[in-house]
């Protein structure tokens, strides 16, 4: 009798708290929704949690991965096994939304040493103009003053 | 300092009442903002650019497979076939072989018995095998005369490559035909000449339409070698150029009363193309063709050093594959779309070939190119690390990682 409560409280049952938050698409934090001011330095503070889950590409255009690949894999099918790792798009509504969520630090390009990415910085063959929020042309390449001829010769991303 | 900021630096009345408007370009802008139809004459319908005197618009029709319903209902086989015309013997008529055996019931028992049992043996050499419907598989005979006509082998014709002997359709490499091969050919017995030609079918790379004669010698006394008749044109190994496949190359020897006299204008790569149907045709009356053997080669680097030789350069060929259908690009696509793939499909096939360029050179030298055993060796690591995207670029074996240590041209 006395073993076997030694046995018991070796192998004590720990119970995972009650009260974890899962965090759902219902009931993200307030705070992450919103855009945060730090009151100390008077300025935008980034949303920490879309640094988090996102990548912006250099040419604004926001990835992240696919939300809920790890539930149920054992359920679904083949096709949904390959396509559910890929990283995808964001909709150019959720981009505007996302860059509002950033501070301008997070808006400049940024280039690292070996980066993966980096193949995927500059869009090519888009022809039309593109303009940020403000209305300022965005360019993936430094202006050069070519005339309209020859930088479409030379230069085929925008 | 913003503009309006400069000017409030000078006092009220000396300013100017308005600030001198820059112009700068803002049609690009509304473009950007409301879309290409924002300037449009009428933006309720399509503007139409056609000339309105043109009566009609040519009609673009996408193109179809057609099929025809009366015939979709048939085969392909049945698609495919000719009509079955009767062939035309322009050759001599074969002579029946006297020495058939007869054999009794007793015999055709003991040789079944002896063929049931595994133990029945036929010496190959000894047979006479003689079959055109090889000949007419590879269409040789449609591609130098013209359809519907073929001819017997009547007189034995033996043509050695060294140790590799022609038959019917039978694969030599390049390299073993670089010398003029051993030609014997048996002579009937009656006062007459041969000629042998020897012709490329798939080696024409010109414009000019005919094959390409690799070897022609002409009036060869009947029993005699080679040698003792006149080379019309000289001997040129076959010249299966990179890419083309097996080039079926065919010997035909003709049989003639008369000397004959066959003009060729000089032996370069272009004069030697000519039709053979119509060089027949021209000596129809005196040339009879009485045997024919063939084989086939396939790129060598002898065709090179051949082609080098001859002072040009060896073409390439490849296969110009039809580009994959691909959407219109969206700035930013309306679903979710995979980043990499999207973005690769958009980009320069240049780019994305010297970017494997630059992979391949960083992981391996110039000099030895080899491919490793295992694609990735600490998989589990990658796989809890890497992006899925980067490591499934790092496992594929198709396409960049297969071109990272296969070079097609070395």
């Amino acid at each position: 009798m006395l073993a076997k409560t030694a046995i018991t409280s070796l192998c004590a049952v720990r119970h995972a708290p009650l009260a974890v938050a899962a965090r759902g698409i219902a009931n993200i934090p307030a705070h992450e929704y919103h855009i945060r001011f730090d009151q100390r330095v008077g300025r935008k503070r980034p949303a920490q949690d879309v640094l988090d889950r996102f990548k912006r590409l250099n040419n604004g255009m926001w990835i992240h991965a696919h939300p809920g690949r790890h539930k149920l894999r054992y359920m679904k099918d083949d096709t949904w096994q390959t396509t559910s790792l890929y990283y995808e798009t964001c909709t150019k509504e959720q981009c505007e939304i996302l860059d509002k969520l950033m501070t301008p630090y997070w808006l400049r390009p940024k280039h690292y040493p070996n980066d993966p990415y980096s193949a995927y910085h500059v869009r090519h063959n888009i022809n039309s103009p593109r303009v940020d929020d403000r209305g300022r042309f965005l360019r993936e390449r430094k202006k050069v003053l070519l005339d309209d001829s020859t930088s479409q010769r030379f230069f085929n991303d925008f | 300092m913003s503009g309006a900021q400069y000017a409030r630096l000078v006092p009220k009345k000396y300013r100017s009442r308005t600030l001198p408007k820059v112009d700068r370009p803002w049609r690009p802008r509304v473009i950007a903002w409301a879309g290409p139809a924002a300037f449009y004459p009428n933006r309720f319908y399509e503007i139409d650019k056609w000339y309105k005197a043109r009566i009609d618009k040519p009609e673009k029709l996408p193109k179809m497979h057609i099929i025809d319903p009366a015939d979709h209902m048939k085969s392909l086989n049945e698609l495919l076939a000719k009509p079955e015309l009767e062939q035309i013997n322009i050759g001599f008529k074969k002579q029946e072989s006297t020495s058939k055996s007869h054999k009794s019931e007793e015999d055709r028992v003991e040789l079944e018995r002896k063929s049931r049992h595994m133990q029945l043996r036929i010496d190959i050499d000894s047979l006479e095998v003689q079959n055109l419907a090889v000949f007419r598989h590879f269409q040789v005979f449609d591609h130098l005369f013209g359809e519907n006509v073929f001819f017997e082998n009547v007189q034995n014709l033996e043509i050695n490559f060294g140790d590799d002997a022609v038959h019917s359709g039978n694969i030599l490499t390049a390299s073993t035909t670089s010398s003029r091969p051993e030609v014997s050919i048996e002579g009937v017995g009656k006062p007459g000449f041969n000629t042998l030609l020897m012709v490329n079918l798939d080696g024409n790379a010109f414009e000019k339409q005919g094959e390409l004669v690799q070897w022609l010698v002409s009036n060869i006394p009947d029993g005699e070698g080679v040698k003792s008749g006149e080379e019309v044109v000289e001997y040129l190994q076959p010249l299966p150029f990179y890419g083309t496949g097996y080039h079926r190359v065919a010997f035909v020897l003709f049989r003639h009363q008369e000397k004959i006299a066959l003009d060729f204008n000089g032996s370069s790569l272009e004069n030697r193309i000519q039709q053979i149907s119509q060089f027949y045709k021209a000596h129809e009356n005196q040339l009879t063709p009485s045997a024919i053997r063939f084989f086939q080669t396939s790129y060598d680097n002898s065709v090179k050093t051949a082609l080098h030789s001859l002072g040009l350069k060896s073409p390439l060929y490849e296969y110009e594959y039809t580009p994959a259908l691909k959407p219109d690009q969206r700035e930013f696509p309306e679903k979710p779309q995979p980043f990499d793939l999207y973005l690769d499909m958009y980009r320069d096939p240049k780019e994305v070939e010297a970017e494997v360029l630059e992979k391949r050179l960083a992981e391996v030298g110039l000099e030895d190119v080899q491919e490793p055993k295992w694609v990735d060796p600490d998989y589990v690591e990658n796989k809890k690390t890497l992006p899925p995207w980067l490591h499934s670029k790092m496992l594929e074996r198709k396409g960049v990682g297969h071109a990272k240590y296969h070079n097609e041209l070395k």
